[in-house]
């Protein structure tokens, strides 16, 4: 039998990537992993948009935050990599817990 | 609403946002083509800019445009002169600054005005989406001028820890916003209200609608650096260039409030049961531990971080007075603490000939520069709530607000860590006026941008202190 | 009503005018400084005589001048002058000028000193003139910090242990005077800061009396900490030893006098019944102040510090004539505030004169300068005398009112009160004799006799002192009547 997906599946499967991001930012310590947790956030809140428009609003308004959030992902990635870049020429590494420069 | 039908195309409404977008892109081609070494004629394209949309801004006609997208009222055009008074302040304090470490280039000021604009879009947004859109835009180009010294370590990770909390602070606003979509089906401000108040929400769930909203709470959070949400703050402060850090603190701060504003106090007053009681807390934490935090700093940059994470809580504390009272006692203090944080930051940039001064440091500026130590001492004193200063009347209007409605209590503990506050805010007067430099340091010299904005600032803070009204008035025609 | 135009409010912010200008002069010219900010504390002087002679005492209110200021809250620019204010408005316009004059010797930042001087006039001015309890409010504060650079910046060798001491203390009752004038504005409908009206919209309100009586021990913690009462007396020897004489003079002369202005403009008549609650208590702290700091005074090695405590028991007359509720008591301490004004004034500018000549304050290190100083002695014994009370000087008058009037009310304490009058004769003697009197110290052969400056600082001081010592009714005339009302208020 084929199973019918309903929002409450969707939900699910957005609640754990979204929990899986969270576990990601707070347990790594690698800059591209932190912001490969970031992409997992925000990929949970499009799937939520996509889901909710589909089965409860009428018009396209989620359809179209999910289009803008994947945009602006797009660019806080290119953003982050340049400054993740900058850092790497001052230290040659780019893990989080030797940038402590501020508590000597 | 969605009236895809007939877009009523309003380039009237966003004038302000275009002229800033024009300068910027401006400064841009004159970069490329005539080098413009010293940065003079990308300044003088900034001001113009931000001069010109600040005209604009008086052109608010109350209409909605771009399908309902943004809405051109006198909060929006209020919040636009803040942000713009900001932005202006910071460009003159900028200039000498960069200068003094060679770094007077085009690309800062672009970023400037653009963050600007992203704080305009906030500010005027009807729409999730819009709101989306301009703290992005925001928050791109801050995460870019807070490294903008790439030579230096600190500001690099200034940046990255910023990027990284505001990216995480993003996902969880997104994704609350995604929840709130789905218990009201539509992203607009106006028609989730009109849902609400028809009493007939498509999907019958309220706990969707507050889960969306305690997240978007927690996200915004962030950004206005509430306690418990405020830990990148110090760090981040500290690290960016201080103009940068003078635009975090009052731009950036300030479109978040609004975009609260628009969310918690305009489209869901009705709510207010449900998240009155977070901002209780919020606003009482963020009031202790940020004063409580500054007292014990000893770099000046971390200490006026701190304080201006306590600053966030008294904002705070509006939210409680539960209608237009508690909005119009918050625009008071962000025309108030705009002034005299960026009058701070703008001196905190311009006496130290390196960055990151300890405050035992500022001892005998008085004596190398009695201006400088002069409008320091004013800012702080206005920070410190003196009567005769802008500060003292916006924390009257903050604090007589929180006690009309109810909140006694909150109120007396903001009037005791104003108080307390007093000693760290006096501590730097101490050390400019009664110690002396253990090594005597020629007169320091200001360069006339930096003069004015000074100037300005100072001339803001006495004459809000001595004539509320003047700011009051258009105030009042919020409502 | 009158027509003398913006009388108050040119007298108040005249000074403030001065600040401007003088932000304007280069740092470099010094003369030039001091010169203008003599220039401007003059006027106010002018047209404070002016006031004191186109003034009638029989009338209330005077020279009124009322705008809105903050619509939203009620608050009203309200100035204007009764009785109780036109003494204490003419003393402040008088030792202002007096004391740019005691100035001219400070060379260090004499912008920074000039400019809060003047900006320190306008706040204490504000506070005498201030008719709504916000804009009272306003002025208190902005008094506080000019005082505290003041001491703080120009002060000696503890200057700042002194200033932060002077502004925890203030500021701590600040807070007690901000949250009663909040609780007032809220308890009344429609919210107001009338100061004038309080009273009236608060029996009209229906407030209970534990609501009255714990606003007015709020705005009496306040008002206690300037007086200053016991237990809030402490910062007073500190910032007087620390802070420069003219300062000194501003504190002692005028400064002090904003707390018992205070009690008598404000909390007697908004909480005339807490007024008599209070009584009992405030004429025990009257007495301590008295007695004991007339024995602080005694055991005092250093002239400035025993003025200063000489100050505290003074103070304490005031208190005792105010706790009494009798016209004579009454009198007696408003007429005590403007005389100790005089006074002490003369007293801290006979400190700064021997101090810049000798660089110490040791009363033992002197001897015998009445013959080295023949002048400079003679005012000083003046001073002296007008503070122990000698009849045919102003001192006397007053003290003779308080304890006459107060007899009646409390007669145990008065009779313990009259003890620090033997107190003060006793150490002010004492202190005289071994200053001026017995063989000349050979250090101070060579010391200099007073200067025309410091005379034209002293010389009008001590022409009031004579003069009201003499013939008192003209100053009397003035309050009269507005103690009369307050008192029927009371009563």
């Amino acid at each position: 039998m084929m199973l019918q997906p309903t929002l409450s599946h969707y939900l699910v499967v957005s609640s754990c990537l979204f929990v899986l991001g969270l576990f990601i930012l707070v347990t790594r310590r690698h800059a591209v992993r932190l912001l490969m947790g970031i992409e997992l956030i925000l990929n949970a809140a499009n799937i939520n948009l996509v889901a909710f428009n589909h089965y409860t609003a009428t018009g396209l308004d989620g359809h179209v935050f999910a289009i803008f959030v994947m945009i602006l992902a797009a660019c806080e990635a290119a953003v982050a990599l340049a400054i993740i870049l900058a850092i790497y020429q001052q230290y040659a590494n780019i893990d989080i817990d030797r940038m402590n420069s501020m508590r000597e | 609403m969605n009236n895809f039908a007939v877009p009523i195309l309003g380039i009237q409404g966003i004038m302000p946002e275009l002229l800033l977008s024009l300068a910027a892109v401006l400064i841009l081609l004159l970069e490329m083509t005539a080098g413009d070494r010293e940065g003079h004629g990308a300044l003088s394209l900034s001001v113009a800019g931000l001069i010109l949309a600040f005209i604009a801004t008086f052109g608010a006609d109350g209409k909605q445009v771009f399908s309902s997208l943004l809405v051109n009222d006198n909060l929006s055009a209020l919040l636009d002169r803040v942000f713009l008074m900001a932005a202006f302040l910071v460009t003159l304090v900028s200039r000498p600054y960069l200068a003094n470490y060679g770094l007077a280039k085009g690309e800062f000021f672009v970023l400037l005005l653009l963050a600007t604009v992203g704080m305009m879009v906030m500010g005027a947004a009807m729409d999730f989406i819009t709101m989306f859109l301009g703290l992005e835009m925001l928050s791109l180009s801050l995460y870019v001028l807070a490294g903008f010294f790439k030579k230096d370590v600190l500001s690099g990770e200034a940046a990255f820890k910023y990027f990284i909390l505001g990216a995480f602070a993003t996902g969880f606003l997104v994704f609350g916003m995604a929840f709130v979509f789905g218990a009201l089906g539509t992203t607009n401000f106006a028609a989730m209200a009109h849902t609400l108040s028809a009493g007939s929400p498509p999907f019958p769930s309220v706990p969707t609608l507050l889960f969306g909203l305690a997240l978007i709470l927690a996200g915004l959070g962030f950004k206005i650096s509430l306690v418990p949400f405020h830990t990148w703050v110090p760090d981040v402060y500290t690290g960016a260039p201080t103009p940068v850090t003078a635009l975090i603190a009052t731009g950036s701060k300030a479109a978040g409030f609004a975009a609260l504003v628009r969310i918690f106090m305009i489209t869901f007053p009705g709510s207010f049961q449900f998240w009155g009681a977070a901002f209780w807390w919020l606003a009482l934490l963020t009031m202790i531990v940020g004063n409580l935090f500054a007292l014990v700093q000893v770099e000046i940059k971390r200490m006026f971080a701190y304080s201006s994470v306590a600053n966030g809580g008294y904002l705070a504390m509006a939210f409680l007075s539960h209608s237009d009272v508690g909005i119009k006692a918050l625009l008071f203090y962000l025309f108030a603490y705009t002034f005299m944080t960026v009058g701070v930051f703008g001196v905190v940039s311009l006496a130290g000939r390196r960055e990151r001064l300890l405050i035992s440091e500022y001892a005998g500026l008085s004596r190398e520069n009695p201006f400088l130590a002069a409008v320091m001492s004013l800012f702080l004193l206005s920070l410190a709530g003196m009567p005769g200063t802008a500060g003292f009347f916006g924390k009257f209007y903050l604090f007589a607000g929180a006690v009309r409605s109810g909140y006694l209590g909150l109120a007396l503990v903001g009037i005791l860590t104003t108080i307390l506050s007093f000693y760290y805010y006096l501590r730097v007067i101490v050390y400019m006026y009664m110690r002396e430099s253990e090594m005597p340091r020629e007169a320091l010299e200001l360069a006339g941008s930096g003069r004015t904005a000074l100037v300005l600032a100072a001339a803001g803070v006495l004459i809000l202190g001595c004539f509320p009204n003047l700011i009051w008035i258009s105030i009042e025609q919020v409502f | 009503m009158s027509d003398s135009g913006p009388l108050l409010t040119l007298i108040t912010f005249l000074p403030l005018l001065g600040m401007c200008a003088i932000l304007f002069i280069p740092s470099r010219q010094k003369e030039w400084i001091k010169i203008v900010s003599l220039i401007f504390t003059l006027p106010s002087l002018v047209l404070g005589i002016k006031m004191l002679i186109e003034f009638d005492p029989q009338v209330g209110y005077q020279f009124i001048e009322k705008a809105p200021w903050i619509p939203a809250f009620n608050i009203h620019y309200y100035m204007g002058v009764d009785g109780l204010s036109v003494p204490m408005v003419f003393l402040t316009v008088l030792l202002c000028p007096i004391c740019v004059l005691a100035s001219w010797g400070i060379e260090d930042r004499i912008k920074g000193y000039c400019a809060m001087f003047l900006l320190l006039e306008t706040g204490m001015l504000g506070v005498f003139c201030a008719l709504d309890l916000f804009l009272f409010y306003v002025f208190w504060e902005l008094m506080l910090l000019p005082m505290y650079f003041l001491i703080g910046i120009w002060g000696g060798p503890r200057k700042e242990y002194a200033a932060i001491k002077f502004f925890l203390y203030t500021l701590f009752g600040s807070v007690f005077l901000l949250l009663a004038v909040i609780a007032i504005w809220l308890a009344t409908s429609p919210h107001s800061f009338d100061m004038t009206q309080l009273n009236e919209q608060l029996l009209q309100s229906g407030v209970g009396a534990t609501f009255r009586n714990l606003c007015f021990l709020a705005m009496y913690v306040a008002f206690a900490v300037k007086i200053p009462a016991f237990p809030f007396h402490t910062w007073l020897p500190d910032a007087h030893v620390e802070a420069p004489t003219a300062i000194s003079v501003i504190l002692a002369g005028i400064l002090l006098k904003m707390g018992t202005y205070g009690i008598l403009r404000v909390s007697y008549p908004i909480f005339p019944d807490s007024a008599k609650w209070f009584a009992p208590v405030m004429v025990m702290i009257a007495l301590i102040n008295i007695v004991y700091g007339s024995l602080c005074a005694m055991a005092q090695t250093d002239l400035k510090k025993l003025v200063a405590y000489s100050s505290i028991a003074h103070m304490g007359y005031v208190m005792l004539g105010m706790a009494s509720f009798t016209p004579a008591a009454m009198n007696g301490a408003v007429f005590q505030m403007f005389n100790h004004g005089t006074i002490t004034a003369m007293l801290f500018l006979l400190v700064g004169v021997i101090y810049d000549r000798a660089h110490h304050r040791d009363i033992d290190g002197f001897g015998g300068l009445a013959a080295q100083t023949p002048i400079y002695a003679g005012i000083t014994s003046l001073a002296f005398f007008a503070a122990l009370g000698l009849p045919g000087l102003s001192g006397f008058i007053s003290e003779a009112l308080v304890f006459l009037g107060a007899f009646p009310t409390w007669p145990i304490i008065t009779i313990l009160s009259t003890s620090g009058i033997v107190l003060t004769a006793g150490y002010m003697l004492w202190t005289f004799q071994r200053i001026f009197l017995g063989p000349l110290n050979e250090k101070y052969r060579t010391l200099p006799e007073i200067n025309a400056r410091e005379l034209v600082t002293l010389v009008p001081l001590a022409i009031i002192v004579l003069f009201l010592g003499i013939y008192p009714a003209p100053m009397l005339n003035i309050f009269d009547h507005a103690v009369r009302e307050l008192l029927n208020r009371i009563l």
